[in-house]
């Protein structure tokens, strides 16, 4: 007691770290805790679900995982999932990488106005979209087709990434341009050589949640289908949502089905990002 | 180091160069795709542009100047269904439509787009149908049968119906007469009138000693009685179209007075609520909601309230025939379920009904689209069809030569007793989807919360419908 | 150097710009133009002027309901939502034994999509068998009861809770720019004798200032745009307690059919969006590179 008296410095630390361990077990709670439910509920019944709905299942059968695959193309449709999100993050990347860094290098005429109306695109209600996209996607060809949706969701996409990587672009510094364009560099060049690079992590977090995007995405993947061509795995979702379906295990088992995947590119996009920050260490 | 740096460079290249290719194959294919289009359906790429533009084009002039030489063109139809994935009738539907693609192999083909959920499908159709841009039959449930007659998207059937006395028997003329607008056929039903009363318990009944109630004031008195023997009485729900207790609100509404018997069978739409028949029926579903029916009754899905009476924590469920099947499934209700379950008529012998808007036929283009289109739905609408639908999905057919086979009788004994209600009935009404525009679907869900909360009361209720009738455009 | 490359800089802001056109282009025109007319599903659009205007400013409708909870989203989001992200990069970016198990496990909830969420707190959340009641039970008050989604007093507390505390994306952005401080900066401010939290609140905090901004960009306009999850759990309700613009807009135009008075509700939305983050980006001068 008296030791803590006599050092409130120390004490106010012991003091910080149990906030921050409750802080951070109460987020991980509530993280963790709806997520783990339905996994486990995946492996239940319909009356243990109901009944029991806290209790463990009471055999890890994987009968409902069986189902799913039954009742809904899943198979397909994640192959759909899968080409989509990563060539439309790619496509997403590469066009608004070259945006954003321009619009925090630069300045020049008319910038305001991109900004506006790019950040506009952010506003414009789903519900409006529907029906012209539906149009546009007709008479431009990409209607059912995979890079249909790839490009749609790349455009969706293309204001947040836009923050994102622009944002990133500010906290490099000039001077490393600076010493490329004496050495030579072109204005391509130095994008490529000492931006790029540097940005890494940037471009890891707006990839990200641009793979999300594509991966998530439901009503305009619906409308802008038709037979199963290009359908997404969000769509093999509502089969198990029909109005008169009563199945909650097979429910819970297409969810998990759907969540797997992202939660692995996810680790795995994060450790390409801290790699990265090796490499960047060197700046500054 | 160098080198890496120069890969890295021409690998960002060469994932440029494809982004850009992409976006122009993206254009070169649009060429391609409208052309073919054109080719197969008769819609040129002007039109669909016209369309853009906001001039929407109708079906007036379908089909009557399509060039000759489409005529050798195979035609392929368009067809979509919600009846997929976990839908009690996807069993049928997949039948049906494997054999009609048997059946017309080689007539035209048929192109079927799944679309899971039934609000998924009313909003892609309401899409389309703003587009133009229909497959060639729709339904006509929830709106879409306004809808496509207002936007002039439909083919008029009368003609098709004459020179077929066969399909006009199949279907019957009460369905006929219901798809009937201003003289002229525009679609054909695919199951017959709906019956539904409620599924009850036996077991349950025989615990609180009661039985199934004649008049309203006895089923409330049995309510009490299942309370007090501990069971609660019934499986309700006000969340997705408050499908449930709008049955018990049809009921209420329709075997009280004359009025509101009038007010429950009629075939067009109301946009006055605010009347006395109405609101004592508000006042019963009220009284259900807040006092016998489970906790979670307020934002309750159907999923919510099958599974309470199929594990027997309810004692009554209001429901259609299609319920049937699922009582003896092992996957979705306990071994031996099926006959514990008795069905019954609402109180003062009252059933709700519901025809069926069925399907359309929104083909455009070449005569030859449309008389495919025709064909297809009379195999969708007819008595082989039917016969599908009813021994597969426990749905009651138009036809009165489609009869459920005596195996059928015999393992479904429910079925069987729930058509001799049907003939006891006093009193059918509507259900509630019939009599107020389609845009109350989405508002039930909302409402009932703030009347089970007595945040307002049933004239209020009242008041609120009128408010929404005012915003539809039906 | 910059003006040599005005030629480079439409090049690159081209591509874009085009994506942009193709995919909204139509969709913006249409959006615009048709809020002016009557237009029902299925008939032509008719010129009406104002009074898709008119009619959501002074009709009786849920539009100031809906807008103003918006706003409220808006504003705790920006605030607490981000407060809570930057609290949890900054404790991550000391990189202590849990702190990549803690930022995969804090993302999950953001990795499920908006309608599964909305369908996983229905279960979760049911007032019979769903687990929080079923806990609350379990630790003593047995006849406990709440139906969360649907009762007045707790509807909109669970709504937020679907996304309030899930800051996982603006911990992201944080974290990314966390890593790319100089490390000297830290050493340098230690030698000094500043204690952790001094280093985070003059140190690190002002130099996140940019990235702060784009987070509560990016918080409000997920809030405007916050629709499914919303669709999928209580439509808006009890009565009108969480409805919210896109929801008011979706029924307009898929329920009532009427595209050109949710098309005039579109192009409001538009504007707000537009100036509330103008309005951001003075407040955080984001944009401007002051370094």
């Amino acid at each position: 007691m008296k030791k803590y008296l006599c050092h409130p410095q120390k004490g106010l630390h012991i003091l910080g770290r149990i906030l921050t361990y409750v802080f951070l077990i109460v987020l991980m709670l509530l993280a963790i805790g709806p997520f783990s439910w339905v996994l486990l509920s995946s492996f239940k019944n319909n009356a243990e679900i109901i009944n029991t709905s806290l209790a463990l299942p009471k055999s890890f059968s994987f009968r409902n995982y069986a189902k799913a695959f039954e009742m809904a193309p899943l198979a397909s449709f994640y192959v759909h999932s899968i080409l989509i999100a990563i060539f439309g993050t790619l496509f997403n990347l590469t066009v608004v990488g070259m945006a954003a860094y321009v619009i925090s290098r630069f300045r020049f005429r008319f910038k305001g106005v991109v900004i506006a109306l790019i950040s506009a695109l952010m506003m414009v209600p789903g519900a409006a979209l529907l029906q012209p996209l539906y149009l546009t996607a007709k008479n431009l060809g990409f209607y059912d087709k995979l890079y249909g949706l790839m490009i749609v969701y790349a455009a969706f996409g293309a204001p947040q990434s836009l923050y994102i990587l622009s944002s990133y672009f500010l906290t490099i510094p000039r001077e490393m341009e600076e010493a490329a364009y004496l050495d030579g560099a072109s204005f391509t060049q130095t994008f490529h050589r000492v931006i790029l690079p540097m940005a890494k992590p940037g471009f890891a977090t707006a990839g990200v949640l641009q793979f999300l995007l594509c991966w998530n995405e439901f009503q305009f993947a619906m409308t802008l289908t038709t037979g199963n061509k290009a359908r997404t795995l969000p769509v093999a979702l509502y089969y198990f949502k029909s109005q008169f379906g009563t199945d909650y295990g097979v429910m819970f088992a297409a969810t998990i089905i759907v969540i797997i995947p992202s939660i692995i590119v996810f680790v795995l996009l994060q450790e390409w990002v801290v790699s990265g920050l090796a490499a960047g260490a060197v700046k500054g | 180091m160098k080198k890496i740096k120069e890969t890295k460079k021409r690998v960002t290249a060469a994932i440029l160069a494809a982004a850009l290719a992409l976006s122009l194959t993206a254009c070169g294919n649009g060429g391609n795709a409208a052309s073919s289009n054109d080719a197969n359906s008769g819609s040129s790429a002007e039109d669909t542009a016209n369309e853009a533009a906001g001039s929407q084009e109708n079906g007036d002039d379908a089909g009557s100047d399509a060039p000759a030489e489409e005529n050798k063109e195979r035609v392929t139809l368009k067809y979509a269904t919600f009846r997929v994935g976990a839908h009690v009738m996807a069993p049928s539907e997949a039948e049906i439509l494997r054999l009609a693609k048997e059946k017309f192999k080689d007539e035209f083909d048929i192109e079927v787009e799944e679309i899971p959920s039934d609000s998924t499908y009313i909003d892609k159709m309401k899409v389309l149908a703003a587009s133009n841009d229909l497959p060639d039959i729709i339904e006509g449930k929830s709106g879409l049968f306004e809808i496509a007659l207002q936007g002039n998207l439909a083919v008029p059937l009368t003609k098709y119906f004459e020179e077929d006395p066969e399909w006009r028997a199949a279907i019957g003329e009460a369905n006929i007469a219901f798809n009937t607008r201003d003289g002229e056929i525009w679609s054909a039903g695919l199951s017959g009138d709906s019956a539904v009363g409620y599924y009850y318990n036996k077991e349950l009944f025989a615990k609180a000693g009661i039985e199934p109630a004649k008049t309203w004031d006895e089923f409330f008195s049995n309510c009490d009685k299942l309370k007090e023997a501990g069971i609660t009485p019934l499986s309700l729900a006000t969340g997705e179209v408050a499908y449930s207790s709008n049955l018990f609100l049809a009921a209420a509404i329709g075997t009280s007075s004359p009025e509101g018997y009038e007010f429950m069978t009629s075939l067009s739409k109301h946009n006055d609520f605010n009347r006395p028949e109405v609101i004592k029926g508000i006042e019963i579903v009220k009284r259900l909601l807040q006092e016998y029916t489970t906790q979670d009754a307020v934002g309750a899905v159907y999923a919510n309230i099958s599974n309470n009476f199929y594990m027997e924590k309810t004692a009554m469920i209001p429901n259609g025939p299609w319920m049937i099947p699922d009582f003896s499934n092992p996957e979705k209700a306990p071994e031996g379920f099926y006959d514990k379950v008795g069905v019954a008529l609402f109180p003062n012998n009252g059933m709700v009904v519901g025809s069926d808007y069925g399907a359309l036929v929104t083909a455009k283009g070449s005569d030859a689209q449309i008389e495919a289109a025709v064909k297809f739905l009379k195999f969708l609408s007819g008595e082989e069809a039917q016969k599908i639908r009813l021994e597969m999905g426990s749905v009651p057919p138009l036809s009165p030569n489609v009869t459920p086979s005596p195996e059928f009788i015999e393992s479904n004994p429910l079925f069987a007793d729930l058509l001799a209600l049907q003939g006891e009935a006093e009193y059918k009404c509507y259900d509630m989807s019939f009599v107020s525009p389609s845009n109350f679907s989405s508002e039930w869900k909302t409402l009932y919360p703030e009347l089970v909360y007595d945040r307002i009361t049933p004239e209020e209720f009242a008041l609120k419908l009128n408010d929404i009738a005012a915003r539809s455009h039906e | 150097m910059y003006k040599k490359n005005k030629l480079q800089i439409l090049l690159y802001i081209l591509p874009t710009l085009l994506l942009a056109a193709i995919i909204y282009g139509i969709s913006v025109i249409t959006l615009v133009g048709t809020s002016f007319t009557e237009w029902y599903i299925g008939s032509s659009p008719r010129f009406i002027g104002l009074d898709n205007y008119i009619e959501m400013f002074t009709g009786r409708n849920d539009f100031y309901k809906a807008f103003w909870n918006m706003v409220i989203w808006i504003g705790m989001q920006c605030v607490i939502h981000v407060s809570i992200g930057l609290l949890f990069a900054l404790i991550l970016s000391k990189q202590e034994w849990y702190w990549k198990i803690a930022r995969t496990v804090y993302m999950i909830p953001n990795i499920i999509s908006g309608a599964a969420v909305g369908m996983l707190f229905i279960f979760i959340l049911n007032p019979e068998y769903g687990a929080v009641n079923n806990i609350i039970r379990a630790i003593g008050f047995k006849d406990f009861s709440v139906n969360w989604f649907m009762d007045y007093n707790t509807a909109f507390f669970s709504v937020t809770m679907m996304w309030l505390p899930y800051a996982a994306v603006p911990s992201l952005l944080f974290l990314a720019e966390i890593f790319s401080i100089d490390r000297a900066l830290y050493e340098s401010a230690r030698i000094d004798g500043a204690t952790d939290l001094q280093i985070n609140l003059y140190v690190v905090i002002p130099l996140l200032k940019n990235t702060i901004g784009t987070a509560v960009i990016l918080a409000a306009t997920g809030m405007i745009q916050k629709l499914d999850i919303i669709m999928v759990t209580t439509g808006g309700g009890p009565g009108n307690e969480t409805i919210n613009l896109p929801m008011y807009i979706y029924k307009s135009a898929l329920m009532d059919n009427n595209f050109g008075y949710a098309n005039a509700l579109g192009t409001f939305l538009i504007i707000f969006g537009i100036s509330i983050i103008f309005t951001i980006r003075l407040i955080f001068k984001v944009g401007q590179s002051d370094m």
